[in-house]
């Protein structure tokens, strides 16, 4: 070997050296063992990005992370301040606090089986769970360097993360990636509605009606509440506003007027968790929302084609059909979910 | 040493041989079916007040999916070239817009034959369960299952009432009922030996609201889904929806446009 090639060896390790805090060898080993989603077998493809495959260990961290108020700047936010576990990943409140301690300008959302949406938040303006965790983040922590900062030195952390992605130091690219590794390993599924639909239980004289008014174009709430999910993954305008009130919605991100008052349709799953309703929380309890769909749609051109009757204000349902619809939105309820994606 | 350049001189004769043997071009060639559609000849915008229904109702067009099947070409003896698949189009997303029928044996084709919807034996619950498109296009169990074959959404002028009013024709197999639709429309000769071909496979809306059957928006109401009365009249009327024009060779094709 010529002298000049030690030279270059002897560069890559004293910057090698210099890059590190901690010696590898406390670090642990890098250990990419992946991480088996148990999906049941009707549901779609998940969308997982090449570039961040989930890992045990990589899971692990994300949900470490996701309770530790680390991620604040004042040490009192995490993401399950808002995103809490016994209320499907989202909170009761019709907005959340955020750190400056101004509300929030949409309701939280709750977070299972988010991994099947192509867009993120309630008006779609972001691309993966990686960037919405980047932004929210920004905020929270006032900026991602001190961060990093206080990461790095923490006597845990370095080694966690280089244990989910054999690399050091910690950097934002390997934070958003555990979260989203851990948001995309909850996956909710076993309700009242699953076991029914595979035969396991039969349902009651008064669920069966409310599938019947879901399922046919007499409530019509299957075409954009498509099941398994209970959702298209889709924007749609389902006739909340009269134009004058009208939030721009989907059209904030594509520009089209066609897309104008159109939000993320929600999944239906865990509606017993997950009050206020819609993007705004605006409605405290199902019966106001089943209330809306029956009598209170409101005119606009823009209203999507799929919205029975609007311009009778909605699907005309009697009492006791509405007692029904609630019924059988109370079988997407996935008691386990609360417990399920908490305890180590 | 000398000896060396004759052999190679020869290997590379051979090696040439080969490869013209090898390249001996295919004579199989490949059809772009483009789907075009309009509403009594003017062209397909969303929510515009353009067009006017044949009972007579001014409309708005608000959305329009749909899905086609197991094409055929049948040549001039009368030869079917089957071909197993399924499209899904939806008005705005471009890359819905044509699908290609490949390998194409050589020989003159003058006949196009296709399912419009699904077949029973295609539209099975959840027989496509990875496929997102075709997961939104469900048609629930509780209406017969499988999957819409159209969603045809307009808003209209109900004149009477005096309402605006949406009317969702979607069609499918209601409570099993199959109501898909097998055409077959004649075409210009295929001359098919080696060459690409593109054609144009038109669709015209308002063809749907008549011929046979006059269809009233107000008479069949919002949705249609559980309605096999509706359902029938709408399959009545699809055999004079489409309409071919081409096939044209690739190139002259693409020097037209
Ligand atoms: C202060 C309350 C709050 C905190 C803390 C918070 N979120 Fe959120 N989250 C929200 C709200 C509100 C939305 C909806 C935002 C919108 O639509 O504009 C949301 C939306 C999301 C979404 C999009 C979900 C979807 O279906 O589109 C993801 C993912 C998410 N949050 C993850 C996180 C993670 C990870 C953390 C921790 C790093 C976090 N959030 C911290 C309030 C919060
Ligand atoms: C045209 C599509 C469409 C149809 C049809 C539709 N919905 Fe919705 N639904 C939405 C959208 C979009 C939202 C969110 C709107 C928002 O927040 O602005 C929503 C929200 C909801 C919510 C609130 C969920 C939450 O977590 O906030 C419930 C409950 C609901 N819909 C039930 C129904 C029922 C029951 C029917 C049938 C009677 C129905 N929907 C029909 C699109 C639709």
């Amino acid at each position: 070997m010529s002298g000049k090639l030690y030279w270059v060896g002897y560069l890559v390790i004293f910057l090698g050296l210099a890059c590190k805090d901690v010696p590898e060898s406390d670090l642990g080993t890098y250990d990419p063992t992946p991480y088996e989603l148990k999906i049941p077998t009707n549901y779609p493809p998940i969308f997982i990005p090449k570039g961040n495959p989930l890992t045990e260990k990589g899971v692990q961290l994300g949900k470490k992370l996701f309770f530790d108020p680390v991620i604040s700047f004042n040490g009192q936010f995490s993401c399950a301040t808002c995103h809490q576990p016994q209320n499907a990943f989202s909170d009761t409140l019709t907005f959340s606090k955020g750190i400056q301690g101004h509300f929030m300008a949409m309701n939280t959302m709750p977070l299972f089986n988010i991994g099947y949406y192509q867009r993120y938040s309630w008006t779609g303006k972001i691309n993966t769970i990686e960037l919405d965790i980047d932004v929210t983040i920004e905020e929270l922590h006032n900026g991602w360097e001190s961060l990093l900062l206080k990461l790095n030195s923490d006597k845990n952390y370095p080694a966690l993360f280089y244990q989910a992605f054999g690399k050091t130091p910690i950097t934002q690219d390997l934070v958003e990636k555990s979260l989203a590794q851990y948001v995309r390993s909850i996956i909710s599924f076993e309700t009242r509605f699953d076991s029914i639909v595979s035969g396991m239980i039969t349902p009651t004289a008064l669920e069966m009606r409310g599938y019947e008014l879901f399922f046919t174009e007499e409530g019509d709430c299957f075409h954009c509440h498509v099941d398994p999910l209970f959702t298209n993954t889709g924007f749609h305008n389902n006739a909340l506003d009269v134009i004058e009130k009208m939030h721009p919605g989907f059209e904030s991100v594509t520009g089209l007027e066609l897309d104008r008052g159109k939000f993320k349709v929600p999944s239906l799953r865990n509606l017993a968790y997950t009050a206020p309703y819609m993007h705004d929380g605006r409605f405290k309890t199902l019966k106001e929302v089943i209330d809306f769909y029956s009598e209170g749609l409101q005119y606009s051109p823009y209203a999507d084609s799929n919205m029975k009757n609007l311009h009778k204000g909605g699907i005309q349902i009697s009492e006791d059909d509405k007692t029904a619809l609630i019924a059988f939105l109370m079988t997407l309820t996935d008691k386990k979910l609360p417990e399920k994606y908490v305890s180590p | 040493m000398k000896y060396i350049f004759p052999i190679n001189s020869l290997a590379l004769f051979f090696l040439l041989l080969t490869f013209t043997a090898c390249e001996k071009k295919s004579d199989t060639g490949d059809l772009t079916i483009n789907l075009v559609q309009n509403i009594a000849g003017k062209p397909l915008i969303i929510n515009e007040w353009v067009y006017q229904s044949p009972a007579g109702h001014p409309y708005k067009l608000r959305r329009l999916q749909k899905i086609y099947s197991d094409f055929e070409l049948i040549n001039t003896e009368g030869v079917s070239i089957p071909f197993s698949m399924k499209h899904y189009f939806e008005l705005g997303r471009t890359e819905t817009k044509n699908f290609v029928l490949k390998n194409i044996p050589a020989g003159t084709y003058n006949k196009i034959r296709f399912v419009f919807g699904l077949n029973e034996a295609r539209n099975k619950d959840n027989a496509y369960p990875d496929e997102l498109d075709m997961i939104n296009f469900k048609w629930p169990t509780a209406l017969g299952g499988g999957y819409h074959y159209m969603r045809f959404e307009v808003t209209a002028d109900s004149m009477g009432s005096g309402k605006i009013k949406d009317f969702n024709l979607h069609t499918g197999a209601t409570y099993g009922n199959q109501n898909y639709l097998n055409i077959t429309l004649e075409m210009e000769d295929m001359v098919v030996d080696g060459n690409n071909h593109s054609m144009d496979l038109i669709m015209d809306l308002n063809e749907w609201l008549q011929n046979p059957y006059v269809y009233n928006f107000e008479t069949f109401g919002f949705g249609i889904m559980g309605n096999q009365d509706a359902q029938e009249v709408l399959k009545a009327n699809g055999v004079t929806v489409f309409s071919v024009k081409g096939p044209f060779p690739e190139n002259e094709f693409n020097h037209l446009k």
